[in-house]
């Protein structure tokens, strides 16, 4: 080698040596701000599930009868009872994301998707139909021989007021916290009967129901939604849980070693990153499902950031059953926010496990399950 | 700096460089648990981890937060117990209970479901990002179709139809390619429907063809529906008495 090459070329090695000893031996950059995130491939051993299950927004050709005689809500349960085939156990975490709160009456419930009819599906009809959904699920698995596979299902509303989020001016049903705390505790109660159900009939080895709720926090304020948690909490039990399968909309979005989040940050109204802790991990029976939807994973540094916040404020680390991705609901569709969130369930779940995983003090072993969002 | 001196810094370097790069990766592996299989009682290797973080609590407010969610995974998990101690039940005797709380208890949904030109809520699909101002509900092709029509939530100008057929899960959103504001739908004429934007501009579309225009007389070629779905086989109908 020519010696004036040998020059360069050395100083060159040297420097690659001072990068790779002065660089951060940790998972994530510690810029500022960074652009990217560079995470070492080291959580890629822990194998993902090798299968999803389908969460359904419930529209309201789901909830019609069929020429059968059953409602296609049921066949929705079959279709969830057939993804053991072949057999063999496959638990699977199910949401039933049946809409928005709505009050008609005296009758409080959802709107349903799809509805044009302005009418509620009551909370005695969610019952009706998700026994439909659960029965399904058993005749479905049981078809395949499956007597081991369990079925953890969420019965899910949300926060929205629709002039909340679209006039920044919450008006008629769920705009106090009297109405948030009712329907809250309706909520527990459905669980606790639809429990009683679930062992009346011989079906508790095999399914579990809990509340669910899409907490967003553009759709309403901090204190309506924790009416709506504590309306829960203290018609639970003690044992009888809810899942947040919902958004973070303004949390903090990086992951920074050097500077954490900020627990009491400001963000859309009255919500605080501590807030979203609260209505996700804080109060006794909440717990995450959270929507993993962005491809660029920032939803997932926005829940390790919530956990890191709790660890801050003296709670220890969330713990989450799964992410909630939307891939298939984005299959052709026209939505044009779906090319930057389709992750697919194994994409959620990867970015997931890597930000939590990417501080030890919010690492979690394993996410067991993966769930991903369709309309019927 | 001669040949061999060079090469011999080179290795070291390269030796170097890969002994700082895998002790750092094991340092950090070591820091990682063990893989969990994904068929592990999900329960339990939740209660687990929630056990271990409560056993190093160092505040009442984690401690009493861990506590209450083992409460409620330690119920869950009882339940089953106790649950798999009883026989399970057949597919047939399932299916006959079935049949007999259909009969008994069941809510038929009964739609109301008149056919024409009908008003809606505006925000009937605000949280898929469409505002509504009214649809049409009729049959084509031997299938129940809906088609709404109003705006993007986000872009009042971007005025749209949905076309939604339940049966075939078919669900698709068509962009007003003039765009000058929310859509109404005024009439309709055998499957083409008369359409006014806010100010007053007509257009047409046409149900078959899937497509806007502006000739009511042009005619357009079809496109075919997809496939209906697969039904799904209900196990219960073995046992179904005729």
């Amino acid at each position: 080698m020519k010696k004036h090459f040998r020059v360069p070329i050395s100083l060159f090695i040297l420097l690659n040596m001072l990068g790779a000893l002065f660089s951060h031996p940790t998972l994530v950059s510690s810029e500022a701000e960074p652009p990217n995130h560079v995470y070492l491939p080291i959580i890629s051993k822990n194998t993902a599930p090798s299968y999803y299950s389908t969460t359904w927004y419930v529209t309201i050709g789901m909830l019609q009868t069929t020429s059968t005689g059953k409602r296609n809500i049921y066949y929705k349960g079959v279709e969830a009872g057939n993804l053991t085939a072949p057999s063999g156990r496959q638990d699977q975490l199910v949401i039933l994301h049946f809409g928005r709160p709505r009050q008609v009456g005296t009758q409080i419930g959802t709107r349903v998707y799809w509805d044009t009819s302005g009418d509620v599906t009551s909370i005695n009809d969610i019952i009706i139909y998700t026994k439909d959904f659960i029965n399904g699920y058993m005749v479905g698995s049981l078809a395949k021989n499956d007597n081991e596979s369990k079925l953890e299902l969420g019965i899910g509303t949300s926060n929205l007021n629709w002039d909340y989020w679209a006039e920044g001016d919450c008006s008629g049903y769920f705009c106090t916290t009297e109405d948030a705390y009712q329907h809250g505790k309706a909520w527990a109660q459905m669980v606790g009967t639809l429990n009683d159900w679930v062992k009346a009939q011989g079906y508790a080895s095999r399914v579990n129901v809990a509340g669910a709720s899409d907490i967003e926090l553009t759709w309403n304020s901090a204190r309506i939604t924790h009416a709506w948690v504590d309306g829960f909490d203290d018609y639970d039990q003690g044992k009888y849980i809810f899942y947040n399968f919902g958004a973070c909309e303004g949390c903090d979005i990086y992951i920074n070693l050097n500077i954490p989040p900020n627990p009491d940050k400001d963000m859309v109204a009255d919500w605080t990153h501590l807030k979203v802790h609260y209505s996700a991990w804080g109060a006794a029976p909440a717990w995450p499902i959270p929507e993993i939807y962005l491809n660029n994973g920032w939803n997932a540094n926005q829940w390790a950031n919530i956990s890191k916040v709790g660890v801050m404020r003296g709670y220890k680390p969330m713990y989450f059953f799964s992410p909630l991705s939307q891939y298939q609901a984005c299959l052709g569709s026209s939505d044009p926010t779906c090319p930057a969130t389709d992750n697919t369930s194994l994409e959620a779940w990867t970015q997931l496990l890597n930000a939590l995983n990417a501080r030890p003090e919010t690492a979690q072993n394993y996410i067991p399950y993966m769930t991903d969002i369709d309309w019927p | 700096m001669n040949n061999k001196l060079f090469y011999s810094l080179t290795i070291i370097g390269t030796v170097l460089m890969l002994l700082l790069l895998f002790s750092e990766r094991q340092v950090v592996e070591a820091e990682q648990p063990a893989p969990v299989q994904s068929f592990a009682d999900v329960y339990q290797t939740a209660i687990n981890q929630l056990k271990s973080l409560a056993d190093n609590a160092d505040s009442d407010i984690a401690r009493s937060n861990l506590d209450s969610k083992i409460q409620a995974l330690e119920y869950k998990q009882s339940v089953q117990a106790t649950a798999m101690t009883e026989p399970p039940k057949s597919l047939e005797e399932i299916c006959n209970a079935i049949r007999t709380n259909e009969s008994s208890e069941s809510k038929q949904f009964q739609p109301d479901n008149p056919a024409g030109i009908l008003a809606v809520d505006e925000d009937f699909l605000g949280e898929e990002g469409y505002l509504i101002n009214n649809f049409w509900r009729g049959g084509y092709s031997g299938y129940d179709v809906e088609i709404y029509a109003g705006n993007l939530y986000a872009d009042d100008q971007k005025g749209l139809l949905i076309l939604n057929i339940p049966a075939l899960s078919f669900w698709r959103v068509f962009y007003d390619p003039d765009q000058n504001g929310s859509l109404r739908i005024m009439d309709v004429d055998g499957y083409r429907l008369h359409l006014s934007t806010i100010d007053g501009n007509i257009r047409y579309f046409d149900i078959p063809a899937q497509q806007f225009t502006q000739d009511l007389s042009k005619s357009l070629s079809v496109v075919d529906l997809p496939p209906a779905p697969t039904p799904i086989i209900d196990p219960c109908a073995q046992f179904a008495t005729p």
